[in-house]
């Protein structure tokens, strides 16, 4: 492990019955933001369960924040890390201000001013019980709570689900304030390929348990394009040069390496959820 | 672990105030009745107390999100232990204010054999039940657990209310008085020992059974 990476998974396997998730390598740098995406069951949320301690993994290794996972070191450093999870965790009977007192039992590094100003920021109420909270809310209050402990590292598995357009921009932003700090980072798993597109500086596509790629952003945007094309002039492209395809009445339509084509096709730009999805289908297409 | 504690303390509050009112029911009914069962009850009231909390954290699965947490899987099963542990303490305590308060109202030794008997056998039967209770609720969850507990519950609080009862009629007087003091108090502090031996081995059981689990 080296400290420049706040996240570090080194050939890791999980089994599970009907799942696998199988030698997973993955390298978040510290003070970057990386999107995990992938369909359901892909293996997103056992990853987050992997790199929180929930779940253990049957081989390989995860270091966050510089320690192993395994070791008893490993609880301290979770007060530098903020979580969370596709739905609120917290009682329903507790109002903020009782999970306010909670938590400062809890982290070392609670900052009580910090929450009581974000639950403003979301316009929660205080002294509210969460039962009556919507489930935007509740994921805001979550939100709140995992930014209010001086953390380096968040890992937000769906957190903006829920939300509003509106509200999950207000989010994107304040995310993105939170990287502002050079040592802060963000490992975040969403079903919305949009916010990713937005806010990541990289890229991780899971597919049936396997780690397709990982790459920067940009990079990955550069790397491909979509090609509209006839059957035939699909098939006289090299293969390696094809990641995905969908065929129509009307004609083709291909997920190419830009640097495999000639450079005489005119491509489209590839957006972070055409990858993904070409991607996925091309391969049923194939099979 | 204060944290935790404040959280549980309070849900466990919630309910806490109804059980506060059911004791002092069951204190006037064991002076009424003249009958041990009534004072041991509210001790299990004070375990199933607990149980309430276990089944907060499943309703919003807390334990995979509080695991996320600077907290180790050895304090989260601690936690419970206390919190049952000062349960148990606050019904000792009620229990031994209302029989102060009823033996300022009849001028009569608070501190009777009988008291001691209730308290020795209740607080011993709640240790020993929740010995039982925390590591299969830990390793089988609220509801896979229930029904072992329901049969279990009945079980050991008959079991030790009725050694109770033996105790009494074989070692006290109809006026309360000890006859045989030697034996009587040894059967009182077997039962607390027994129960507390089993609650301090039980805490390591649940605490490795937290260490090997997957959320």
């Amino acid at each position: 492990m080296t400290g420049e990476n706040a996240l570090e998974l080194n050939n890791v396997t999980k089994k599970y019955e009907g799942f696998c998730l199988q030698n997973i390598d993955l390298k978040l740098p510290a003070g970057c933001i990386m999107g995990l995406i992938g369909e359901n069951g892909a293996g997103k949320s056992t990853t987050m369960k992997l790199l929180t301690g929930a779940a253990r993994p049957d081989e390989g290794q995860i270091c966050v924040l510089g320690v192993d996972n395994r070791t008893r070191e490993f609880d301290a450093v979770k007060n530098q890390i903020g979580v969370v999870l596709d739905e609120a965790r917290y009682s329903d009977y507790l109002t903020p201000k009782q999970v306010n007192r909670m938590m400062k039992g809890i982290y070392e590094n609670w900052d009580e001013k910090q929450f009581v100003e974000y639950l403003k920021k979301f316009d929660l109420p205080v002294d509210k019980k969460l039962k009556d909270f919507s489930r935007g809310m509740k994921m805001k209050f979550g939100i709140a709570a995992a930014l209010s402990h001086e953390a380096k590292l968040l890992l937000l598995d769906e957190a903006t689900s829920g939300l509003d357009p509106v509200a999950r921009d207000e989010i994107v932003d304040i995310f993105y304030e939170f990287t502002r700090e050079e040592d802060h980072s963000i490992l975040i798993s969403s079903h919305i390929v949009s916010d990713l597109e937005k806010l990541c500086d990289y890229i991780a596509f899971l597919h049936k348990g396997k780690l397709y790629f990982c790459e920067e952003k940009d990079a990955l945007k550069e790397k491909y394009g979509i090609l509209s094309c006839t059957k035939e002039m699909f098939e006289s492209l090299d293969r390696e040069a094809v990641a995905g395809y969908r065929t129509s009445p009307y004609g083709m339509e291909v997920l190419v390496e830009r640097e495999k084509v000639p450079s005489s096709f005119s491509l489209s730009p590839a957006g972070i959820e055409d990858i993904m999805v070409y991607m996925v289908r091309g391969e049923q297409t194939q099979a | 672990m204060k944290g935790l504690l404040y959280k549980d303390g309070y849900l466990t509050w919630k309910y806490g105030k109804s059980i506060l009112l059911f004791t002092l029911i069951w204190m006037v009914m064991m002076v009424w009745t003249d009958s041990l069962f009534w004072g041991i009850f509210p001790f299990l009231f004070a375990v199933m107390n607990t149980r309430m909390t276990f089944s907060y954290d499943e309703q919003t699965k807390w334990n995979s999100f509080l695991v996320t947490m600077p907290v180790s899987r050895k304090q989260m099963a601690e936690e419970k232990y206390l919190l049952v542990f000062l349960n148990i303490a606050a019904i000792a305590v009620l229990e031994i204010m209302i029989g102060l308060a009823a033996a300022l109202f009849s001028k009569e030794v608070w501190l009777t054999a009988d008291t001691l008997l209730i308290l020795g056998t209740g607080i011993g039967a709640a240790f020993l039940y929740s010995a039982i209770e925390l590591p299969m609720i830990f390793r089988l969850g609220v509801e896979r657990s229930r029904i072992w507990l329901f049969g279990m519950t009945i079980l050991v609080f008959a079991l030790v209310g009725g050694g109770a009862a033996i105790t009494q009629s074989a070692f006290l007087s109809e006026s309360g008085m000890v006859q045989n003091e030697g034996a009587f108090y040894t059967a009182i502090v077997s039962v607390l020992a027994v129960g507390i031996a089993a609650y301090v081995i039980s805490l390591f059981i649940s605490a490795r059974i937290m260490e090997s689990k997957e959320f």
